[in-house]
Parts: structure tokens; C-alpha cells; sequence
């Protein structure tokens, strides 16, 4: 069972609302069909969040036929139904110029469409438009092969969009390149193509060679030129670029009138893709733009509808914080005297407790003068006489006169919460006074604590020995 | 696609392309005039919302600062005396060191010169300090510790140099003393202001 067959057994069954449905599904989808007499390239794109992507691509060869039509139709259903594409799906397809051919710009008053093959309602025509300027030369099609190209596609469940030129696929890569003619003559597979264009781009003629014309390059292009000459401008025939793969340029023993380039062999589905995606025109058999205009339609009504719900949301919002606002102000109102309250009497705690700490911590340094009372307490008795004392929070220094049984004394004696007592170089100003007793000592650290006899520091001790 | 926009340019103009932004126009002219203030509103209710909850937490801790209050506020009653009180630390200073001039005197030493005087911090509460020199005999020194420690002023001696030197007046020896003396300064005590007065004061405000 052939693919066509498939296809069309397949659409019987399909409900109603599934019509429908995919009717839609086929505003996301778009078939580009390339055909040539010996291949056929579909390329798949859909539309995705950031645009259109293309999703599959195949190219597949045909032979030249009687079958060749029926060929073209079963590859398309069966690329159809392998990649499940909905029905109305829109087509745009790229002919060689065996069936889209292209009449160049006649002189003066001579217009294209006067040149017609056929009369002009047998054709459907469209002005290449490339470069903008008049007169311009007219791409053709039969009505024949338009209603053929319409069938295959209507079997298909596609909807023909437009119908491109082969040649439109250069026409942006050479019109930035010099020369007053350009030539193009690709290949693929064992078929090429000639496609001439003028300085601007604007296609002159598209057509597929012959293998003898192939063979016979230079002097068909030759021809070409000068019948184009004779129809447009004349001209210098040096400023001719020729882009052709190395393979046929050596086929000429010379190529004296023209500037070759090697012609890149690209990727025919990035050319493919590249016309699509560009804003060439080719013979517009349904618009498609309508969806564009829907598209701008429903963008705009759904701003509008968010913008509405968002306005209408913030609206409903504004009114509940108005509300919010009255009762948080009267809240606030009401709790003022008492958080005012509250705030000093922090301050004022905060305050006391500060005084109370220094206070603390004071009493606890008030060490100087108990200190100097310990001396006193701990001298040894007449005739040993103090003659100098210094006290600290920390530190005791202290020197006096006796004899070395005083000495031996205070020796014997510990200072209750300070170091044993060590020797103490005096200043030079009580050199003078040779003290024997000259000691020093320091209060113990908690973890070394000095010998804790009875301290018994008294004030009336004080009178005992000082000075005497 | 480039083609069709090119198609709806070259058929309708700019029409459908301005509908976006035709709408766009007239949502910010409604949002303008429905939507006065909104921006406002909830930046105040937002600060109402913080303010709201900064009240709630300070009246809720206010109960532990009332505890806090009450066991500190007999023990600071009786030490606000002790303290120099003075909006200015210098006050404080001038006023302790008259203090220890009254003191020192009374207990009769001679010769009494103040220098060097510093003060820890310049917080609420502070430690002033201020060294003096004096002579006198070894038997006015308890006399000296002793009115120190009955002093109404907070007082006391952070540093002692006592050297025996000769009494060029009378003859014999006597005591030349160098004291630091330390005392402590306070700023006046904040007032406390109960709810029913910060009331009245709210409403003489407003």
C-alpha cells in the first residue's frame, strides 16, 4: 500500500474535531519542498517558544518518468506521515527552471510579461523584486504546473503557500560580490543548473543544463551572455564572475572573458533553509502572512487581557493596603504611649545596669591603698624603719633601713595573696639612704596562688613602724 | 517570518504592528489612573508592617526590662550618690577633686597639688581619675584609707608612692605622698516616662 493511499485512508477516518484541531497544529508547521529532476529535499520546521527550527530534513531521488510525478507525491506522504505533520500544514516549494522559469528585463518599453511563452492568463507571474529597481525581471510558471504542484499538494493535506525560483537561493550570496553579470552553475547529483544574475542580484535566467551543455560550458555561457546582452545592457564581458566547482572550470582549455570562483559547495538544505527563512518573494499562490496579522491580533488582546487582570489584581490590592494602612496607623497610635514607655524604661534599666557594672568593677581595683596597709602590717619590727612604698592594683615595691636580722624576717614572711618577695633594684634617689631592706613582690595569679596565710591587714599596724 | 511582515507592511502600514503598543499605551494610562499611590501604599505598609512588629517585640520584652528594673533600681538609688553626676565630664572632675581637696585637708595634710587628670570613657558612665601630691605623717594615713572608705562619693587609690623625706619646717621626717586618686562620673539618670504620661505627651504632640 502506497504512502498516498495511507494518507488518504488516514484522513477518512479522522474525526471532525480532530480536523479542526490539527487545522491549527498546522500554524506551527511548515513543509519546504526543493524539487529537481532527480531529487526532491523536504525540510520540516516548527515553531517552537524562540521561533521556527527545523525539525527534520531527507532528500530523496527520483527518476525521470512517467511515474515521476506520482514519485514526488508518495515521498512526500510518506515524509508526511513519518513525521506525523497535521493536516493544512503550508507548503513552499523551490523549482528548477525546467518548470519556474524567468524572463529578464526587456529594453525601454519592452516589458517582461510581454515575453511570456504563454499568454497571461495560461501563467502565473511574479516580479523579482530583489534589488528594487525597475524595470525587473518576471519569474513564470504555467497554470498547469501550478494546479500539478497544488494537486501533489492537496493529496498530501498540505496547502501550497508559494512557489520559488532555484536561483532565489544565490541571490542574496552574490549581490554583494563585483561584476556586471554573475553566474551560478551548481550540480547536484549528476544535474546542474545554471542561473544567471545582474549586478544587483535580480535573477536574468535560470535553467537546467544539458550533459552536452555541460561538456561544452564556456561556449554555452557564451551564448548566454550575449543573448542577455542583446536583450539588457551590453557590455564589457570582463566584469563576469563565474562561481563553478573546480571540476567543470577545467573542463575549458580558457576562461578569458570571465573571473572565476570556486563555487563553495554548500549544504543545499542550509541554502534551502536560508531562502525560507529570508524575505524573498517567490509566486504566492496562498498568503501566509494573515497568520501574522492574527498573530499581532492575539498578542495584542492578550496584553490587554493580562494588563486588565493585572490592573484589575493591583486595584484589589491597593484598596486592601489602604485598609491595612488605617488599621496599622491606628494600631500604632494606640500602642505609642506604651512603647514610649517601654523605650525609656529600657534606656533607664540599660543605664542603671551600666552603673551598677562600673561601680562593681571600681570596688574591685581599689587595691593601692590595702596593699599599702599589707606592707605596713608585714615590716619588721624597730629598728627597721620604711623609708619608701609603692603600691598598684598589681605590684608592691617598698625599701627601708635595718639590719640583716630584719632581712632574714621579712624573708621569713609571705605577703597573703602575692608572690614570695624578690629582690628590688632601688631608683637612684634612695641610693643615697642605702636601704638594707629593698623588696618587691607581685599578687598571685589565681592558678598560682600565693601562700593564703591570715591576712591580717590592719589599719592600726600602720602607726607601728613607719618612720619611727 | 521576515516575508510576512514584510507583507502585512506593505498592506496594512504600521496598523497592526502599533496595536501592542496602542495597548501597552492605554494599560499604563488606566494602571495611571486606577492605580494612584499603590507604589506608596505599600512601601507604608510594608514600613507600617515593620514598625508593627518592632512595637510588638519591645512590648513584649518590656516585661523582663520591668524585672530587670526592679532589681536594679534600689541597688542604683543608693550608688547614683556615690557617683559625680555631670552633663559634662568636667564638671564631674572639678567636683572630685574639691571633694579630695575637702577630705585631704580635714584629715590636715600639707601641701596638696592636683595634676594630670583623665578620664576613662566618655560613655553614660565614665572613670575619672586625677593625681595628687601631698605630705603629712605616717599616722594620717589610716585616717586617709578610713575617710575614703566613708566617703559619700565613690573614692579610692589606684596608685601609692609614699617616700620619707626630711622636714625642712619642724625638723624630724614626714610623708611625701603621691596618690591617683579614682572616682566615678555619671551622666543625669534618663527619666522614666510611664504610659499614662507618654500618652499625654502623644496627645500634646498631635
Amino acid at each position: 500500500m502506497s504512502a498516498t493511499t495511507q494518507l488518504v485512508r488516514s484522513a477518512k477516518i479522522e474525526p471532525y474535531f480532530m480536523r479542526i484541531r490539527t487545522l491549527f497544529a498546522g500554524q506551527k508547521h511548515r513543509l519546504v519542498l526543493s524539487l529537481s529532476p532527480h531529487s526532491l529535499s523536504l525540510l520540516h520546521f516548527q515553531r517552537g517558544v524562540v521561533g521556527w527550527k527545523r525539525v527534520h530534513a531527507k532528500t530523496l531521488d527520483l527518476l525521470e518518468g512517467d511515474e515521476y510525478l506520482s514519485q514526488v507525491q508518495n515521498s512526500i506522504a510518506q515524509c508526511f506521515l513519518e513525521w506525523k505533520l497535521p493536516s493544512g500544514t503550508f507548503a513552499y516549494w523551490i523549482l528548477a527552471g525546467d518548470i519556474l522559469g524567468v524572463i529578464p528585463p526587456g529594453h525601454g518599453e519592452v516589458s517582461a510579461s510581454a515575453a511570456l511563452p504563454f499568454s497571461a492568463s495560461d501563467t502565473r507571474t511574479q516580479p523579482d523584486t530583489f534589488t528594487g529597481c525597475q524595470p525587473c525581471s518576471l519569474m513564470w510558471m504555467h497554470k498547469d504546473w501550478v494546479a500539478e504542484i497544488e494537486r501533489i499538494s492537496a493529496q498530501c493535506h498540505l496547502q501550497l503557500a508559494e512557489i520559488f525560483s532555484r536561483a532565489q537561493l544565490f541571490q542574496n550570496h552574490v549581490e554583494k560580490l563585483p561584476g556586471r553579470l554573475k553566474i551560478v552553475v551548481e550540480q547536484v547529483g549528476n544535474v546542474h543548473f545554471l542561473h544567471i544574475f545582474n549586478t544587483g542580484g535580480m535573477v536574468l535566467r535560470t535553467r537546467v543544463l544539458e550533459n552536452a551543455e555541460v561538456t561544452a560550458l564556456y561556449s554555452v555561457l557564451q551564448a548566454e551572455v550575449a543573448g542577455l546582452d542583446s536583450k539588457t545592457e551590453g557590455g564589457n564581458t570582463r566584469s563576469i564572475c563565474l562561481f563553478a566547482s573546480a571540476e567543470l572550470v577545467n573542463k575549458a582549455a580558457s576562461w578569458s572573458n570571465f573571473d572565476i570562483h570556486s563555487l563553495k559547495s554548500s549544504i543545499e538544505d542550509e541554502l534551502i533553509e536560508k531562502l525560507w527563512r529570508s524575505d524573498l518573494e517567490g509566486i504566492v499562490i496562498r498568503p501566509t502572512h494573515g497568520t501574522v496579522v492574527r498573530d499581532i491580533v492575539l498578542l495584542s488582546v492578550g496584553l490587554a487581557v493580562v494588563g486588565l487582570i493585572g490592573i484589575g489584581f493591583m486595584a484589589w490590592h491597593n484598596e486592601k493596603l489602604e485598609r491595612k494602612i488605617d488599621e496599622g496607623r491606628n494600631q500604632v497610635r494606640k500602642d505609642l504611649p506604651n512603647v514610649e514607655a517601654a523605650k525609656t524604661l529600657k534606656t533607664r534599666t540599660l543605664f542603671m545596669a551600666e552603673a551598677v557594672s562600673a561601680a562593681n568593677n571600681f570596688r574591685e581595683k581599689d587595691e593601692a591603698m590595702a596593699a599599702f596597709t599589707l606592707v605596713l602590717a608585714n615590716f619588721p619590727p624597730a629598728p627597721a624603719t620604711l623609708i619608701y612604698v609603692r603600691t598598684d592594683e598589681k605590684t608592691i615595691a617598698f625599701a627601708g633601713l635595718g639590719s640583716d636580722e630584719s632581712v632574714k624576717w621579712l624573708k621569713e614572711r609571705s605577703f597573703p595573696g602575692y608572690e614570695p618577695l624578690e629582690d628590688w633594684v632601688t631608683p637612684d634617689f634612695l641610693e643615697s639612704s642605702h636601704p638594707v631592706i629593698h623588696f618587691k613582690t607581685r599578687k598571685s595569679t589565681p592558678d598560682n596562688p600565693a601562700t593564703n596565710s591570715a591576712a591580717s591587714s590592719t589599719a592600726g599596724a600602720a602607726s607601728r613602724t613607719v618612720a619611727q | 517570518m521576515k516575508r510576512d511582515l514584510k507583507r502585512v507592511y506593505k498592506e496594512h502600514g504600521i496598523k497592526y504592528f502599533a496595536f501592542p503598543a496602542i495597548v501597552l499605551l492605554m494599560l499604563a494610562a488606566l494602571a495611571d489612573q486606577r492605580l494612584e499611590g499603590y507604589i506608596s501604599n505599600r512601601e507604608e505598609a510594608a514600613d507600617l508592617t515593620t514598625r508593627l512588629e518592632t512595637n510588638r517585640n519591645i512590648l513584649d520584652l518590656n516585661e523582663k526590662i520591668k524585672r530587670n528594673f526592679d532589681e536594679l533600681d534600689p541597688n542604683f538609688t543608693s550608688l547614683q550618690q556615690q557617683f559625680f553626676v555631670g552633663q559634662d565630664i568636667s564638671d564631674s572632675v572639678n567636683a572630685m577633686q574639691e571633694e579630695v581637696r575637702k577630705m585631704l585637708q580635714s584629715l590636715y595634710f600639707d601641701n596638696v597639688e592636683f595634676s594630670d587628670y583623665s578620664d576613662a570613657r566618655q560613655n553614660n558612665v565614665s572613670r575619672i581619675a586625677m593625681s595628687v601630691r601631698f605630705t603629712g605623717v605616717p599616722q594620717q594615713l589610716p585616717r586617709l584609707q578610713k575617710a575614703l572608705a566613708q566617703s559619700s562619693k565613690m573614692l579610692a587609690i589606684d596608685n601609692l608612692e609614699i617616700n620619707v623625706i626630711e622636714d625642712l619646717q619642724r625638723g624630724g621626717k614626714q610623708l611625701a605622698v603621691k596618690a591617683r586618686f579614682a572616682g566615678m562620673h555619671m551622666k543625669p539618670a534618663p527619666d522614666y516616662i510611664s504610659a499614662s504620661n507618654a500618652s499625654k505627651t502623644t496627645d500634646v504632640r498631635q
